[in-house]
């Protein structure tokens, strides 16, 4: 989905990391003694944990960490650009930067103008109810005369609507902050969130939390929830999607994937293509 | 005609606005088939005085009689309110006024501001009130226009309907305040003529107006008001004809 | 409006986004909007009629209070009326347990709250403008004629007032069923809570408000008519001539 996003982003700031990214990257050049193709990859921050600033000011997160990682695999020298999100495709284009990496969800609309690589993670969504309410999702007679809160507009709106529209009474919020808040006022017998919102506002993995997560985490299907975050290239840079989706499958296979992941997320966040 | 209770009488009103004295001491007895007139320069009182006989400005002292019934007052510290205003409307309705500026009900057509006191007020039966509604319109040359709005009716027209409105009341005592000033020249004279018909049948008029020819020709008793006072009073030939006191002298003279 | 879908079931076929469900989604919608608006709208001027009349009391102790509440509701955002109604009742501690719940647990009618009181707000003051303009004279002649203070404003005063008020009263009718559009925010499905279904389910945003903008435009047109022709009738008075 869109995401919000600071509509000034550090522009003074971005000279002194690009010098600091490259004199970094031509040292270990130079180490290895062999040239590398230099590739410059646009994020947008903050988005924390998968992109932000530490107070020093310096770009960390999930998706910088990893995609370091990448570009450590696929042998390139790798920059990173900040970019505003509603520039951030247009720029790819006028060739600013060559990849861009900052927690784009693949969509129709969007693979029509970019090349993705393979999905790199996918957040997933949970049933949340009040603390001792017995409510089985999996029953779905049981389901009838309760009501749910979705975020209007989210792919959890259409989960909802296409597989429980039948029985449970679908109430649509503005915002995500909205469901939590009628959770609390007791409106609302379910939500259905997005797993991290559902932790951050609900609380509901801690034990002294009044809601707690109803079943499994959900990822699936594909047609609803897409396949995930990806790496978004010019459409006829495929030599270069194809490295970054070996060094995927590097990153993945050695645990360097699994190690990162735990550094940002007490969850799991592989795409359903990577289980 | 001697046991029939009075149709009006006024004893010593009294009205000040703030520390100013308007009336002081007016009294006054309007005996069925009496038309007067009360005249005087602006600022006289006369105004005030017919405002009050129906209580439009509320008198500090002083009785008011209508057909015998005597209005009561209730003291209150800042001065003395109606004790009953089921009382005071009941005697409005005997007490029909024509007003200056004729207060014609704009949203009504000149019809229905003739039946409106009378089915709201007096309870008269629709039907009936129409038709004696029309019949007054048809008194005072409006009959064609009794489905216009005030609005689109020349002056000398509204005030014609509105002396409909008044007669549709059969009051008592029929009250006109300044009648004809707001008028221009060429309609005074509609609306004189139809006066001169109301008095000739006998109607109990109280007139304030600038009107001298009225007064004289039309009026039984003329009252000149002076500072709040009855400077002079009596039969018009008389008052007007020879005024004894100085101030009506100055005030008639340019008709003279 | 079966036969009407089977009309066009034909063009329907064409596209994929107005599809017999989603003009269903809308059809709610457009009932829930019209239901919304309607009602607040009613009961809104039935509260403003006795509070109009009673803010241009004499007594401070009536005036001051409808002053400050039409103050209120007229110099705060409509938006966050309807928040405070949504979700300001719903912490009150232990109303879940009362009989009031019923009437907040479902969005209806807080919604119906913020609005009802909104509209009566803005309409007692154009009420009392219109009252307070009735010619003084008119006034006058209704007592010098034996109405008491109610038959007055029952056969003269506000009569006349309605009538004026009247423009003004159309204004916020159609101001009235454009603020609803807010509606959807606390999970009404409106008109516009069914655009947003609507362009949520299929991602394209214009064909989905452009249709609900149509919709509501003629809604307005409609309501602007109809004040047209009652105005035309209302308010022959107030043209001279003949």
């Amino acid at each position: 989905m869109n995401r919000l996003s600071p509509r000034l982003v550090g522009a003074l700031l971005l000279p002194m990391l690009l010098g600091a990214g490259v004199s970094v990257q031509a040292d270990e050049a130079a180490a290895d003694g062999e040239e590398r193709d230099i590739v410059r990859i646009a994020v947008d921050v903050p988005y924390p944990p998968m992109e932000y600033r530490t107070p020093e000011g310096e770009l960390t997160g999930f998706d910088i960490d990893l995609g370091n990682a990448l570009c450590e695999r696929a042998q390139f020298e790798c920059t990173w650009v900040v970019q505003n999100w509603d520039g951030i495709i247009p720029g790819l284009m006028a060739r600013k930067y060559d990849a861009i990496m900052s927690s784009m969800r693949i969509t129709e609309a969007r693979s029509r103008r970019v090349l993705f690589t393979e999905p790199y993670a996918l957040s997933p969504k949970v049933w949340v109810a009040r603390q001792g309410r017995d409510i089985d999702i999996a029953d779905r007679a049981g389901l009838k005369e309760l009501n749910v809160g979705v975020q209007r507009g989210t792919t959890q709106d259409r989960y909802v609507t296409e597989r429980y529209g039948d029985v449970l009474d679908i109430r649509r919020y503005a915002t995500a902050d909205d469901v939590a808040v009628d959770m609390q006022s007791g409106r609302l017998d379910l939500a259905f969130l997005n797993y991290p919102v559902a932790l951050d506002t609900l609380q509901i993995t801690r034990p002294e939390s009044d809601f707690t997560q109803l079943g499994p985490r959900i990822n699936s299907p594909q047609s609803i929830f897409g396949k995930g975050n990806a790496i978004a290239v010019r459409p006829y840079d495929r030599a270069l999607a194809e490295a970054f989706n070996r060094a995927l499958d590097d990153v993945y296979r050695d645990g360097t994937f699994e190690r990162l992941m735990q550094r940002y997320f007490d969850y799991d966040i592989r795409p359903p293509s990577r289980d | 005609m001697a046991d029939q209770p009075i149709p009006l009488v006024i004893n010593d009103l009294h009205k000040r606005f703030g520390d100013n004295p308007v009336l002081k001491g007016l009294s006054l007895e309007a005996h069925q088939g009496d038309v007067i007139s009360l005249i005087g320069a602006s600022g006289s009182g006369k105004s005030t005085f017919l405002r009050c006989m129906n209580l439009l400005e509320r008198p500090d002292a002083g009785e008011i009689l209508v057909h015998g019934e005597q209005i009561r007052f209730r003291q209150l510290r800042n001065g003395r309110v109606p004790a009953d205003w089921k009382q005071v409307e009941r005697i409005r309705a005997k007490l029909s006024m024509v007003f200056q500026n004729f207060n014609l009900w704009a949203h009504l057509t000149l019809l229905q501001n003739v039946t409106e006191a009378p089915i709201h007020v007096l309870g008269v039966p629709r039907r009936e009130a129409r038709e004696r509604g029309m019949a007054l319109l048809e008194r005072v040359g409006l009959a064609e226009r009794a489905d216009y709005f005030p609005a689109q009716l020349s002056g000398g027209q509204q005030q014609r309907g509105a002396i409909a409105r008044a007669l549709a009341m059969e009051p008592e005592v029929m009250l006109f305040d300044e009648p004809t000033s707001a008028l221009d020249p060429e309609l005074v004279g509609g609306v004189l003529r139809v006066m001169r018909e109301l008095a000739e049948e006998g109607r109990t008029m109280i007139v304030v107006t600038h009107e001298m020819d009225f007064a004289r020709d039309v009026s039984n008793q003329v009252m000149f008001l002076h500072q709040g006072r009855v400077e002079e009073a009596g039969k018009p030939q008389d008052v007007l004809n020879q005024p004894s006191s100085e101030r009506l002298k100055q005030f008639l003279a340019p008709n003279f | 409006m079966q036969q009407w879908l089977t009309e066009i079931a034909p063009w329907l076929a064409q596209n994929d986004i107005f599809t017999p469900a989603t003009l269903a989604q809308y059809w709610q919608g457009l009932v829930n909007t019209v239901q919304l608006v309607f009602i607040s709208l009613l009961v809104g001027v039935v509260l403003a009629v006795p509070l109009a009349i009673a803010r241009g009391s004499r007594w401070p102790w009536l005036k001051w209070p409808i002053w400050f509440y039409t103050y209120i509701f007229r110099g705060t955002p409509l938006l966050i009326q309807l928040y405070l109604a949504y979700y300001g009742f719903a912490f009150i501690p232990g109303i879940q347990e009362t009989w009031l719940w019923f009437f907040i647990d479902d969005p209806t009618y807080p919604a119906l709250l913020a609005f009802t009181l909104n509209t009566a707000a803005y309409t007692t003051e154009i009420f009392r403008g219109a009252i307070k303009a009735t010619p003084r004279g008119e006034i006058e002649a209704a007592r010098a004629y034996g109405m008491s203070k109610v038959l007055a404003y029952r056969r003269i005063i506000l009569p006349s007032a309605f009538r004026r008020a009247l423009p003004a009263y159309g204004n916020e009718v159609i101001f009235m069923l454009h603020a609803s559009a807010i509606a959807s925010v606390v999970t009404i499905m409106d008109l516009t809570g069914a655009a947003y279904y609507v362009y949520a389910r299929f991602y394209s945003p214009f064909p989905a408000f452009i249709f609900v903008a149509l919709v509501y435009m003629a809604l307005s047109f409609g309501i602007q008519g109809i004040f047209r022709q009652l105005e035309k009738r209302m308010l022959r008075h107030l043209r001279s001539g003949s």
